[in-house]
């Protein structure tokens, strides 16, 4: 038994030393590696200053919002201005009037409701 | 909703459109570190002989994952300082973006595994990862509207954590919070954990199986 344990312990400091080996090791070679270390590391900024400067707003474009009226822009910001209101259920929620509780559907779906409190 | 005014086409502007985008790529290169780092220890015979030894496969993949989020960190760290010096009209938290990023992140790891599992060199493995990166940037739904693909009720898009990545963003962007975004963070979570789990079968199965004599 006491071998067993030995063995077991043994074998998680191994674990854990190939852990740690294999981060440092990993980590190193990124870095020695200038190719995936600027692809990893300053790409991401890179692409960022780039696009940023690229597409900051100018004066024309602050000037101008209906520049911004139509393509993709437009789209997202309708997505997000049609989004429904988050809101944090509360007590009353959950345990609010009978009445409620009796007449609202178990599910509501896009298309319909399902499971209504009488099985509809 | 969190902030006090609702996105407008005159607050939404083009470097606010595209910045989910540039900070998703920033997130799915990483796979490219995952993917060259198990890749080479397949090239060198490391894992070869670790299969030998019976050393276990997650201390290896644990350590290649641990190095990718240091990476990550500062990587995602110096990408929203940009940022900001760049003047991203952010109404939420920076630290929030942070968060979902180096999540995003962690769920980079499972397509690594995958990407190591198929390729036959390092270099192989960086232009798959590559490849892969733009396949999922462009399916993310970041640059322009995808067309709805229905799975047996489940859309196409949803089992991309690049797509949830990019909605969480873009959400914290327009002055969403973390518990706003819950959703998508867990189905970041979520779907990472399948990702990490089919790559590293795919990887027992590619790389770690033993070979007959001769094969």
């Amino acid at each position: 038994v006491e071998g067993d344990r030995r063995g077991n312990r043994d074998r998680r400091r191994a674990a854990v030393d190939l852990l740690l080996h294999t981060y440092t090791k990993t980590l190193k070679e990124t870095g020695r590696r200038p190719v995936y270390a600027a692809t990893a590391l300053a790409f991401p900024t890179a692409f960022m200053l780039v696009f940023g400067a690229v597409l900051a707003p100018t004066d024309e474009s602050v000037a101008q919002p209906e520049l911004q009226s139509s393509g993709f822009a437009a789209d997202i910001a309708s997505d997000l201005a049609d989004r429904p209101p988050f809101t944090t259920p509360t007590a009353d929620d959950a345990h609010g009037p009978a009445g409620d509780a009796k007449d609202a559907p178990l599910l509501a779906t896009t298309s319909g409701t399902l499971g209504g409190p009488n099985g509809e | 909703m969190a902030s006090d005014t609702e996105p407008t086409l005159s607050t939404i502007g083009e470097l606010d459109v595209v910045a989910p985008g540039v900070m998703l790529f920033g997130v799915l290169l990483l796979t490219m570190t995952t993917a060259t780092g198990l890749a080479r220890e397949t090239e060198s015979g490391a894992l070869e002989r670790l299969r030998m030894a019976r050393a276990p496969f997650g201390a290896v993949l644990g350590g290649i994952a641990a190095a990718q989020l240091t990476v990550a960190l500062v990587a995602i760290g110096a990408m929203l300082l940009a940022a900001m010096a760049l003047g991203l009209d952010n109404d939420g938290s920076y630290a929030a973006l942070f968060l979902i990023l180096l999540v995003g992140a962690a769920a980079c790891v499972g397509p690594g595994v995958a990407v190591a599992a198929l390729a036959r060199s390092r270099d192989e493995a960086a232009h798959l990862a590559l490849l892969l990166a733009l396949v999922l940037g462009f399916l993310s739904g970041a640059f322009f509207h995808l067309p709805a693909v229905n799975l047996g009720g489940v859309g196409l898009y949803d089992l991309l954590a690049s797509h949830h990545i990019v909605a969480a963003t873009r959400e914290i962007l327009a002055g969403g919070t973390l518990h706003e975004v819950a959703a998508s963070v867990w189905a970041i979570v979520g779907l990472g954990a399948a990702y990490a789990g089919l790559g590293t079968v795919l990887f027992r199965w590619r790389r770690l199986r033993p070979r007959a004599a001769g094969a």
